[in-house]
């Protein structure tokens, strides 16, 4: 397996809960029980990776839910790939992140 | 506090990606909040945040010590900087503590009133404090100090009457010598005499050669006593000298003009740590620079595990940014005073 694609656990965590869930940094927290400093340093050290993409939401739709604009993580082909691989080496993952959705 | 908490880490950020990464922060707080979880907690993390960030930072600045001519321009300007500054802080000539005579005792408020009733010739104005904690002074302190600042005591509120007890007494004269007496008629009759002493300290130099001195011998306790074999050749040695020096006076500038600010009771402290701290960075500093041109070694890269230091080497590798050589520090040398292994290329 490439090293590109070895993630560790906690990681492969991450990615998988912004491929689960709403995917801002807060919705991360919330599925994966992990605190702040953790969460985003690792957003931060995926998207360098290339295995998350970023983008702001419109202002519009922010201030239609009366709220700040959230920044939006998604899983790219790469991540995706890197989050399969993950799965099949943590096979509890899928699991865990299930769960923490429900 | 939670918003100043961000504000406060967004300064550890790159200035490129600060206004979006204080724009993420501020709107992840808002859902925190709003969800009943630990606010502080979590703006405690923005931290880390910052600081990876700040690590990884794709687009760094140059150094602005990183050749030797910038560090010493940088370390120059900084000792002039606070030694133009430092007059301002310096107590005037025409400033004198008034002490009992022979005794070097406090003055109580009765002896004070009796020297302001009966002002020499030679003092313009006299002045009564009491230092600590909430320290007080006569309303007439202005008059004699004219904006300069008390050697013990930083802030004090001005009171009409600052009760029987004893205190220091301060005095504007219009012309001194080293020292000199002042004498005021004693309520039992005869007359009391008051010895004046100059603010400003005569034995500066001895003061600053027995901090420097203590600084050295504190400095094995705080960093390794060696430059790894890295300095080689007068120009190395002579870099390392002016360095030395420049930081060292630097810093010693930048204490005793901190110290006067905020702490004047605690100058000695700050100046012997001021020292301290700036022969450490010296040293630090040479260790990290190329033996050849003297530049700041760059692109730092950590090699093995401390948990696999017996199966493998363990330490980091830097590199002159001008591609003379390799410099190899093992994390794990069993004297601190080894040297450094340097591989030209």
């Amino acid at each position: 397996m490439p090293d590109a694609l070895r993630l560790s656990h906690t990681a492969a965590l991450i990615l998988g809960a912004i491929a689960a869930g709403d995917g801002y940094g807060f919705s991360v927290m919330e599925i994966t029980g992990l605190p702040s400093g953790t969460v985003y340093p690792a957003l931060r050290r995926l998207e360098r990776d290339g295995l998350i993409r970023s983008q702001w939401e419109r202002q519009s739709i922010a201030d239609r839910e009366q709220r700040p604009p959230r920044k939006y993580y998604k899983v790219t082909r790469d991540g995706q790939v890197a989050l399969d691989a993950s799965r099949e080496r943590y096979p509890l993952l899928a699991k865990l992140v299930a769960q923490e959705e429900a | 506090m939670t918003r100043a908490l961000l504000r406060i880490a967004s300064w550890v950020v790159p200035g490129a990606d600060r206004a979006d990464w204080l724009a993420e922060w501020s709107g992840e707080l808002w859902h925190v909040t709003r969800a009943g979880g630990p606010a502080v907690a979590f703006c405690l993390g923005a931290f880390l945040d910052a600081l990876w960030l700040r690590r990884h930072n794709q687009n760094p600045r140059a150094a602005v010590l990183a050749t030797p001519a910038r560090c010493l321009g940088a370390l120059a300007g900084m000792a002039c900087a606070a030694g133009l500054w430092i007059p301002a802080f310096r107590p005037p000539w025409n400033v004198v503590e008034v002490r009992s005579h022979g005794r070097h005792a406090p003055i109580t408020y009765e002896q004070y009133r009796l020297i302001a009733a009966n002002l020499p010739s030679n003092v313009e104005a006299v002045a009564f404090y009491r230092p600590g904690r909430k320290a007080v002074a006569t309303r007439n302190m202005d008059a004699v100090l004219q904006g300069a600042r008390l050697p013990d005591c930083g802030r004090y509120s001005m009171v009409d009457d600052p009760g029987s007890g004893p205190g220091s007494v301060v005095a504007r004269v219009s012309r001194r010598g080293p020292w000199f007496h002042i004498s005021a008629p004693s309520p039992r009759g005869g007359r009391v005499v008051f010895d004046c002493f100059p603010l400003e300290p005569g034995d500066r130099a001895m003061a600053t050669f027995l901090i420097f001195a203590l600084a050295v011998v504190l400095l094995p306790m705080l960093t390794t006593v060696s430059l790894g074999g890295l300095a080689r050749g007068w120009r190395a040695w002579s870099f390392f000298a002016t360095k030395l020096v420049l930081a060292v006076a630097g810093a010693y500038l930048v204490s005793a003009m901190v110290g006067v600010i905020l702490a004047p009771m605690m100058l000695a402290h700050g100046l012997l740590i001021g020292t301290a701290l700036a022969i450490r960075w010296a040293f630090r500093d040479q260790r990290r620079r190329c033996p050849v041109c003297l530049h700041k070694l760059a692109s730092p890269v950590s090699f093995g595990c401390l948990g696999h230091t017996l199966l493998e080497w363990h330490g980091s590798e830097f590199i002159c940014p001008e591609g003379h050589g390799l410099l190899q520090e093992s994390a794990t040398t069993a004297s601190p005073y080894a040297p450094l292994r340097w591989l030209p290329l």
